[in-house]
């Protein structure tokens, strides 16, 4: 994590202001276990059906599960269909 | 919706291999390039779908993610245009010069309505339209609808309307017949009031003027019934004469009359015999084009009746400008022949009824009784209609003088 994004981080915690719009971290949204909604991203990672990695900037977003789909794609937001079985990320 | 959408749109389905595929969807989303269907083969290719229109600017991110594209197919509607315009060019073209001719053509007028006419023909009307420039094959942008108009209702002194709506290949043409000036009662002419048939006068009202009979009295035909001629009275033991005031007489004057018809036939007329000759002619009108297939046929020998009957081209119950006329000639020869007395009265005094209903309808009058009577002279038969009728006998005449002068010794000399 750069100096200016853990600063900014900071101020959002301090201030309770949300991080995702003031330092720019990503916000990861899980609909059921169907569905996963990721915005900001720096883009996929490695891809396949069983597990996707998701680069998230400071962080790395690992969605594991079965038939597992990127449904769309833009440069701010992703969207991961299938069945989701555990989100884990990693520094 | 969405699939709908890409269908119409057209997209490709393409297989990417490289050492990092992954870095290839990174670059789509950066570009904003939207893909579907993304399906992982292995670690090192997977296929995905793309918009047809997308695909060039696909290949420039390929290189840069160092993958290698392969075309797996072409769908949707955009695709199978893009493939008929490369491989069936001549059909394209075809179509897109009937789109044209279409949108051409349609711009002619093909068809004339004329609606709102009644006693005016509607030939009579389409012959002035032709003259104004409006017929069947006239660019319909090029015509004048205002400009025509007028011009066409010029030369329609029946019409009081008239306007041209152009619609397509449809040119309608909207009439309105002009109502009839009714007859002006100019007062300053002076006139009596006669007799147009003999009779015994039922009820006489003198308007203006003096009623010279009385309900009751019998009258001849062409007798003043109702005199302009006004008599001005003197006061009693006056040694003067006012003389004659002339005025214009009106009044209504209904008698009973009796009224004879006649209608004659000779007896020996001659007929027509076919000989069974017989010949069809068929000539095609398209727009203003003849087409005429037995020019100079005929039937030998001269004598023939020529029926002609002209249809015009309906489809689906829109008329359009090409007609059939079909000329059938049926040779025939003369030959005397008596009549069918009994059906020949019967048709005279069939005559005779419509004659007399059709003068008392221009009399204001009704039929009271009818007497035929059947006579055969001079190799003709005559059926008279002795008819007693109730009807309006006066009929105004101009006589001499001048309206409101006096006549006599009170005024100017007498006319």
């Amino acid at each position: 994590m750069g100096e200016k994004e853990g600063l900014l981080l900071r101020a959002s915690r301090l201030f309770d202001l949300p991080a995702d719009a003031l330092a720019g971290v990503p916000r990861v949204e899980i609909i059921g276990d169907g569905e996963l909604r990721m915005g900001p991203h720096r883009g996929i990672l490695a891809y396949g059906p069983e597990e996707i990695h998701i680069s998230g900037g400071s962080i790395v977003v690992l969605v594991r599960g079965s038939g597992l789909e990127l449904r769309a794609m833009t440069p701010e937001e992703l969207l991961v269909t299938g069945t989701i079985t555990a989100v884990e990320f990693m520094r | 919706m969405k699939k709908l959408i890409n269908l119409l749109r057209g997209y490709v389905e393409l297989t990417v291999t490289g050492a990092f595929p992954e870095r290839l969807l990174n670059l789509c989303a950066q570009n904003r390039l939207q893909f579907w269907k993304l399906c992982w083969i292995d670690e090192t290719s997977f296929t995905f779908r793309i918009a047809l229109q997308d695909r060039k600017r696909l290949e420039g991110l390929s290189q840069r993610a160092m993958c290698e594209l392969h075309e797996k197919g072409r769908r949707g509607a955009a695709a199978v245009a893009e493939r008929m315009i490369r491989r069936r060019w001549g059909f394209v073209v075809g179509v897109a010069l009937c789109f044209l001719a279409v949108s051409f053509l349609s711009r002619f007028v093909l068809v004339i309505e004329v609606t709102g006419n009644e006693t005016v023909p509607t030939a009579v009307i389409l012959s002035q339209l032709q003259r104004a420039g409006v017929r069947p094959g006239a660019y319909g942008p090029a015509i004048p609808q205002k400009e025509a108009a007028n011009i066409a209702l010029l030369g329609l002194p029946e019409l009081s309307y008239l306007a041209i709506n152009i619609y397509g290949t449809r040119a309608e043409v909207v009439v309105h017949e002009a109502e009839k000036k009714p007859e002006l009662l100019d007062e300053n002419v002076p006139t009596d009031v006669v007799a147009e048939a003999d009779g015994i006068i039922e009820d006489i009202q003198a308007d203006t003027g003096r009623a010279m009979f009385q309900n009751g009295d019998i009258v001849a035909k062409g007798e003043v019934l109702i005199s302009g001629d006004l008599d001005l009275k003197e006061p009693e033991y006056g040694t003067v004469d006012f003389g004659h005031l002339i005025v214009h007489a009106a009044g209504t004057v209904t008698a009973r009359t009796w009224r004879t018809l006649e209608e004659t036939i000779p007896l020996a007329v001659q007929a027509k015999e076919y000989t069974g000759e017989e010949l069809t002619d068929r000539a095609i009108k398209i727009l203003w084009f003849d087409l005429d297939f037995f020019q100079n046929s005929s039937i030998s020998g001269g004598r023939c009746d020529k029926i002609s009957k002209t249809e015009q081209l309906t489809v689906f119950g829109c008329p359009w400008p090409v007609w059939l006329t079909t000329t059938t000639l049926r040779g025939y020869e003369l030959s005397q022949r008596e009549i069918d007395r009994e059906g020949a009265a019967a048709q005279l005094e069939e005559a005779l009824l419509s004659r007399l209903h059709k003068l008392m309808e221009a009399n204001g009058g009704e039929v009271l009784r009818t007497d035929f009577s059947v006579r055969e002279e001079n190799g003709r038969l005559t059926v008279t209609l002795l008819a007693e009728c109730r009807e309006e006998i006066g009929r105004t005449v101009e006589r001499d003088g001048e309206v409101g002068r006096i006549y006599g010794d009170g005024g100017t000399s007498a006319p």
